[in-house]
């Protein structure tokens, strides 16, 4: 299954970059919404079928909030030593890691905040971030904790990557990991321009 | 973000009324498997498709590779941390 993962967005990448023809691109995203929203389908048929699953959720409640508390702090700290590293400046470094794997928006917001640049700093920041996620998720399942899974996904964790949580955890997890995705894409157009106006 | 949630809540209340037989269950993660084999596929076009992307890649790529890589790895320490603090608080 990893290696199916691995294989699947590297063959998307290659025939994007020759065979697909360019005038497909407008369309690239109505596929992936049309795909994205049967799996969603299907991960909610999946949690449908656990009858306990809420009431096991309740008895874990503070996990909502405090794995998306987490994920901030990782993010910020992150943000920090990449700033040290390529001496960048402490506000738009925070902004940047802000946007917690949401691209589309956290490129518009630091294009408009700041410059093109930085949106495109950006907005490749979080595309990395959610190859790492794709990568990570099923490494992080087997080797460290199944809640952990949701900590590279961010706020992607309720839409592209609910899948593959879903994929390597249970039921559970993919609810958690649906609210804790409602969190922090609630927080990126606060997070964002709040970091940004720290100088 | 609102169609995924009504998605969601029509699939819970689709899979609350059907009998969740072995079966049903073994073809439901068939179906997960190839959908997210056609997301990821999906998602890597759209990346190879998008021309401004791959321009910008090689001036700024490094940077953002940085700024991901440590957000996420800080974030996975925390969450494991974190849960791991709070797996122990359960027992």
């Amino acid at each position: 299954m990893t290696l199916s993962i691995l294989i699947s967005i590297v063959v998307g990448i290659i025939c994007g970059m020759t065979v697909l023809p360019q005038s497909i691109a407008p369309h690239m995203d109505l596929f992936t919404t049309i795909a994205l929203n049967i799996l969603i389908l299907f991960v909610g048929i999946d949690i449908g079928m656990n009858k306990h699953i809420f009431k096991d959720v309740k008895k874990h409640g503070l996990l909502l909030v405090i794995i998306p508390l987490s994920i901030v702090i990782g993010s910020v700290v992150g943000g920090l030593v990449t700033s040290m590293i390529i001496d960048y400046d402490t506000n738009i470094s925070l902004a940047i890691s802000a946007g917690f794997g949401w691209y589309s928006l956290s490129g518009i917001l630091l294009t408009k905040l700041d410059s093109a640049e930085i949106g495109a700093i950006a907005f490749l920041t979080n595309v990395f971030r959610e190859v790492f996620a794709v990568l990570s998720i099923p490494f992080i399942a087997k080797y460290l904790n199944k809640y952990t899974t949701i900590a590279p996904a961010g706020a992607t964790s309720m839409d592209t990557m609910l899948p593959i949580v879903s994929r390597y955890t249970n039921p559970e997890i993919v609810v958690i990991s649906f609210f804790n995705g409602v969190v922090l894409s609630s927080l990126v157009p606060v997070l964002v321009p709040f970091f940004y106006s720290l100088k | 973000m609102w169609s995924i949630i009504l998605v969601l809540i029509i699939g819970i209340i689709i899979g609350s009324l059907v009998n969740p037989t072995e079966k049903f269950k073994k073809l439901i993660s068939k179906f997960q498997f190839l959908g997210v084999t056609l997301l990821l596929f999906a998602m890597g076009a759209g990346l190879g498709l998008n021309e401004d992307l791959l321009n910008n890649l090689k001036e700024i790529g490094w940077v953002g590779f940085l700024f991901a890589l440590l957000t996420t790895v800080f974030s996975i320490i925390c969450v494991y941390i974190a849960t791991r603090i709070f797996e122990r608080r359960q027992h």
